[in-house]
């Protein structure tokens, strides 16, 4: 429907072509900010190859906030990065980056099932230490890749505690026991431990070796009984390792990246998938040099504390 | 020296308004995109292909966006205020320029509708800038309007937010 209106001039208001360009610069500017604040660093990278880092204490527990920044491996965190990474058609391929002495066995066990049901070719590398849990988690890996220097193997259970009794006693302070339940108090630092407490501990122990021992097997394609034989919190270096059958190839992440290639038959291209930045992180990096120090004495003091009353693997 | 103000009394100009042809309004919308494009957009694309593979194709990128939900939450969130800053140029050059820059290079103007018995200023409103460029957001259930704009604009040569919001875009031509 075209209207046809006979109208008289009027002077028009001029377009105002500075106004209007200001006005575009701060929308690029203002657009330039939005996509920096929503997506900075959502912790993907592009790479047919994902590299997720295990390192430092496993731990449900574990993470990093407020003034004391620790290294830690967090099994929530991690499942979500291989979810990622299985999630991403670019993805062939997942590295575990692996540094760690192992720690919480449910922990481990969360990471190491996921691992396991990984539709993806896997491989662990391990640094300096691939030990006990860490150890367990890289097992279930398709190759596990280590320095000849690296620490591995302490397949085992460890379950100590402190007792405090005697200092108790030597300051006349006495343990008033009261339970409802004949073994509630078990392990407490205060009193010394019965032969049947210790009885109930160590067959604790025994059956997390066990679950160890029979994982282990099953993925490294051992025998039971020579796993069992290895089982007895010894570490080896990596080399040692290799011959023990525990470790697959020596090397380094270069080396990874040509079996990878061999193995693909592609370019590698490694992506690092890390968690997401959040605000707070941000905020945390102004103060971790500040207390950089600190919170790693408070970190390995926690560590410690941790290992001696829980079972850590 | 002594200024003085001269009264030529030239003839006046008259000037016929026509309603804006499809063609016109479509390539002057065009032209504004494309400003868009390289203002607002440019950076969400760039943003998009870091965190997108580069190798993915189209349906595999999408599958990719929907297995990562808080990626495609942001995503989401992203587009609505990139919507916004788009919203805000064409209110803005509306609201102070009667047209935008795509319709100052077809001659375009966007006009409140005079009605019969009511004085009207000429210079429209905000609520009217707002409503006729409601279209634009992509919340629901405002973006259905771009719908409904489009096949009213086939039917009557005047979109619906045009309509509702009492406004009109006319080319003007010297008579």
């Amino acid at each position: 429907m075209t209207k046809k209106i006979n109208r008289i001039e009027q002077p028009r208001q001029g377009f105002g072509w500075k106004k209007i360009i200001m006005f575009l610069l701060t929308l690029w500017i203002l657009s330039f900010f939005v996509s920096l604040l929503f997506l900075d660093d959502d912790g993907i990278e592009s790479g047919n190859v994902a590299v997720i880092n295990i390192k430092g204490v496993i731990s449900n527990d574990a993470s990093s906030g407020g003034f004391v920044q620790s290294t830690s491996a967090n099994p929530e965190t991690i499942i979500d990065l291989i979810d990622k990474a299985e999630n991403n058609p670019e993805v062939k391929a997942v590295l575990f980056d692996i540094n760690s002495g192992g720690g919480s066995p449910v922990a481990t066990d969360e990471i190491s099932r996921r691992i396991l049901k990984l539709n993806k070719t896997s491989v662990a590398l391990i640094r300096d230490v691939g030990a006990s849990g860490a150890y367990w988690i890289a097992s279930s890996a398709d190759a596990v890749f280590a320095n000849r220097m690296s620490i591995v193997g302490s397949i085992g259970v460890t379950g100590a505690y402190l007792s405090f009794e005697g200092l108790l006693d030597d300051y006349n302070v006495t343990y008033n026991r009261l339970v409802a339940g004949k073994y509630k108090d078990i392990g407490s630092p205060f009193k010394e431990i019965t032969s049947e407490e210790e009885t109930i501990i160590q067959s604790l122990l025994d059956e997390f070796r066990d679950e160890f021992i029979t994982h282990i097997s099953t993925n490294r394609g051992m025998s039971e009984e020579k796993v069992r034989a290895l089982a007895t919190g010894e570490f080896w270096s990596g080399a040692r390792a290799k011959e023990l059958g525990l470790v697959d190839m020596l090397g380094s992440r270069s080396d990874v990246e040509e079996y990878l290639e061999e193995f693909l038959n592609e370019t590698v291209e490694f992506a690092e998938y890390k968690r997401p930045t959040s605000i707070r992180d941000l905020l945390n990096v102004a103060s971790s040099g500040f207390g950089k120090s600190i919170g790693e004495g408070i970190s390995k003091n926690a560590y410690e504390t941790e290992a001696k009353k829980s079972i850590i693997i | 020296m002594v200024e003085q103000d001269y009264n030529l009394s030239l003839p006046k100009k008259y000037y016929m308004q026509i309603g804006a042809p499809i063609h016109k309004r479509a390539l002057a919308f065009l032209i504004d995109f494309l400003i868009l494009d390289f203002v607002v957009f440019s950076t969400t694309t760039q943003t998009l292909k870091n965190v997108l593979p580069d190798s993915l194709s189209f349906s595999q990128s999408l599958s990719f966006l929907q297995s990562n939900s808080a990626l495609m939450n942001k995503l989401s969130v992203l587009l609505v205020i990139n919507a916004g800053l788009m919203f805000s140029y064409f209110y803005y050059t509306q609201k102070n320029f009667s047209q935008t820059i795509g319709m100052r290079i077809l001659k375009l103007y966007v006009e409140p509708i005079k009605k019969q018995g009511r004085k009207e200023e000429g210079v429209m409103k905000s609520w009217q800038v707002i409503v006729r460029n409601l279209y634009m957001i992509p919340i629901f259930p405002l973006f259905i309007l771009f719908f409904i704009d489009v096949a009213y604009l086939l039917l009557y040569n005047n979109r619906f937010s045009e309509k509702i919001s009492n406004t009109q875009l006319v080319e003007e031509h010297e008579l």
